[in-house]
C-alpha cells in the first residue's frame, strides 16, 4: 500500500509533534516518511501520540541503529511503529544496535503486532541481547521458529514462545537444529555444536555410520535428526531415566523404542541433547 | 560369565558443563590386548583405574549375519587405527550359549578368551549358529553392559 496524500494530510492535521514535522519537512528518507504516513492509517496504532513517541525515539538513535529503525518503519508501517513505541529508549537502542537483519526486525515487529510475541517477551529479548546471551543471529532463528507456528520440520507443535525463549536463554538458538518436549513435558533442544563433545556434530562423528547400518530406512543426516526428534516426542514418562551426578545435578537418558528404531538419547538437566545412538537394551535391535 | 580385564584409563566421551555423561574405558586383557569400551551408563568408576574388573560386555555387530569359522580361535583384535575407541574391534570365540531372546532375536554368549561377551543375533539371519561353533564378528560398538565385580587389588600388586 502506498501512502496517499490523505495520509499525510491526516498526520499534519492530528499530530502536533515530531511526526507532523517529519511529514511536513520531507527532510528524511522517503521510505521512512511514507512508513510513518501509512502507520497513521494502520490498525496497529491506537493514537498519534504513539507515532510521535516512535519518531522521537528513532531520531534519538545514532548511526546504524537510526537507519535500521527507519528502514523497519518504512517496511512495516504500523507494526514497526508499534514495536518502537513499546520499547523504552534503552531497550530500543539495544535492539537496533544488536540486530542488523531487516528481515528479523520486520518479522519480530509483525509477531508483536499479531500477539505471538508479547511485551514481556520483548523485555526478555532485549535483556538477553544486552547481556550478550543472545545476538542478532539468535533472534533471527527465534523469530523464524515462532513464524513456523510449530509446523516446521524441526519444531514440535505444542511449544510456546516462552519455550523457545527458554532455549535462547540456555543455549545457542542460532545453532539449534530442533526443539521438542519429551514424555515428561521437558523442553529438549539439539545444537549442531561443531567440534564439541556433545551435540549433533558429535552424534554424527561417533554414531552416524552405526545408525545407518542398524536402521536401513535411515539414510541421511536429516533422517537422523528426525529420528531423534520423533524418539523424544513420542517418549512417555517411563522412558525417562534420571541419574544423579556425583557432583550435583542430574543426567537424563531416554530409552525409546520408536517403531523399529530403539534409540538412546542423553540430555542434560537443562534440556540440551548431548548424544544419541542405537540402544542395546531395546528389543528388536537387529530388525 | 563376563570379561575379565584391567582398567587402564577412563576417558570422558560426552561432556557438558563439566559433567561426564558417557565415557570410554581403556582396558587390557591378560593376553595384553588393549582396547576401548563404550560406557554410556557410567558404570565404571574412575577410581578403579589400575584394578582388575569383571564386566558384562555387549557387542553390536557390523553385520547382521554372524560368520562361523572352521579353526577354533579365541581372541580380541583391537581396531588398529583407533584401539582406544569403541568401534570396529574384532572378536573370535566359541558360542557357549544360544537362547531365544525375543520373537526376532537370540541372546548368545561367546567365549573370546579372557571371558565372554554378549550379542543378540537376529534370528532370520543366523539359523546356522549352534553352541560350540567358533564365530568371528566385527563390532560397530563394544559396550559396557554392567560392572560385575571389582577385585580389591590391582594386577601385579
Amino acid at each position: 500500500m502506498e501512502a496517499t496524500e490523505g495520509d499525510s494530510v491526516e498526520v499534519l492535521a492530528k499530530s502536533d509533534g515530531p511526526a507532523r514535522k517529519l511529514v511536513a519537512d520531507g527532510g528524511v528518507a522517503e521510505g521512512f516518511r511514507i512508513g510513518i504516513a501509512r502507520a497513521a492509517d494502520s490498525e496497529a496504532i491506537d493514537s498519534f501520540d504513539q507515532i510521535d513517541d516512535a519518531v522521537r525515539k528513532i531520531e534519538e538513535l545514532d548511526g546504524p541503529a537510526n537507519r535500521r529503525a527507519k528502514l523497519l518503519v518504512s517496511e512495516t508501517d504500523g507494526a514497526g511503529v508499534k514495536l518502537v513505541d513499546e520499547l523504552d529508549s534503552t531497550d530500543l537502542r539495544t535492539l537496533f544496535e544488536s540486530v542488523d537483519s531487516r528481515e528479523t526486525l520486520a518479522r519480530l515487529s509483525r509477531q508483536f503486532e499479531e500477539g505471538t510475541v508479547e511485551s514481556r517477551h520483548l523485555d526478555e529479548i532485549t535483556n538477553l541481547l544486552d547481556s550478550g546471551d543472545m545476538d542478532g543471529a539468535d533472534l533471527g532463528r527465534f523469530s523464524r521458529i515462532i513464524a513456523s507456528e510449530g509446523n516446521g520440520p524441526d519444531i514440535e507443535g505444542d511449544l510456546t514462545t516462552d519455550d523457545i525463549l527458554t532455549v535462547a536463554e540456555r543455549g545457542e538458538l542460532s545453532d539449534t537444529l530442533l526443539v521438542v518436549s519429551d514424555g515428561e513435558g521437558r523442553i529438549r533442544w539439539l545444537e549442531f555444536n561443531e567440534g564439541e563433545p556433545v551435540g549433533f556434530d558429535k552424534i554424527l562423528s561417533k554414531h552416524e555410520s552405526e545408525i545407518y547400518r542398524q536402521y536401513s530406512s535411515i539414510n541421511s543426516q536429516e533422517d537422523i535428526k528426525q529420528l531423534i526428534k520423533e524418539a523424544i516426542k513420542n517418549s512417555d514418562s517411563d522412558d525417562v531415566i534420571v541419574k544423579l551426578n556425583p557432583d550435583g545435578g542430574k543426567r537424563y537418558y531416554l530409552n525409546v523404542e520408536e517403531g523399529s528404531y530403539p534409540l538412546r538419547v542423553a540430555t542434560s538437566e537443562n534440556g540440551f541433547i548431548l548424544s544419541a545412538h542405537p540402544d542395546r537394551d531395546a528389543k528388536g535391535m537387529f530388525d | 560369565m563376563s570379561l575379565r580385564v584391567t582398567v587402564l584409563d577412563c576417558k570422558p566421551e560426552t561432556v557438558y558443563q563439566e559433567t561426564v555423561y558417557e565415557q570410554i574405558i581403556i582396558v587390557e586383557t591378560a593376553a595384553g590386548n588393549t582396547f576401548g569400551i563404550f560406557d554410556n551408563d557410567m558404570d565404571v568408576p574412575s577410581d578403579i583405574i589400575g584394578n582388575i574388573i569383571e564386566l558384562d560386555v555387549w557387542l553390536l555387530p557390523r553385520s547382521k549375519r554372524i560368520e562361523t569359522i572352521d579353526e577354533p580361535r579365541k581372541d580380541i583384535v583391537p581396531n588398529e587405527e583407533e584401539p582406544h575407541g569403541f568401534s570396529n574391534h574384532r572378536f573370535y570365540g566359541e558360542i557357549i550359549s544360544l537362547e531365544e531372546h525375543t520373537d526376532d532375536s537370540y541372546v548368545s554368549e561367546i567365549d573370546v578368551g579372557p571371558g565372554t561377551v554378549i550379542v543378540y543375533p537376529f534370528k532370520s539371519q543366523n539359523q546356522h549358529l549352534s553352541v560350540g561353533d567358533t564365530v568371528y564378528l566385527e563390532a560397530s560398538r563394544t559396550d559396557v553392559a554392567g560392572l560385575i565385580n571389582e577385585e580389591s587389588h590391582s594386577r601385579g600388586q
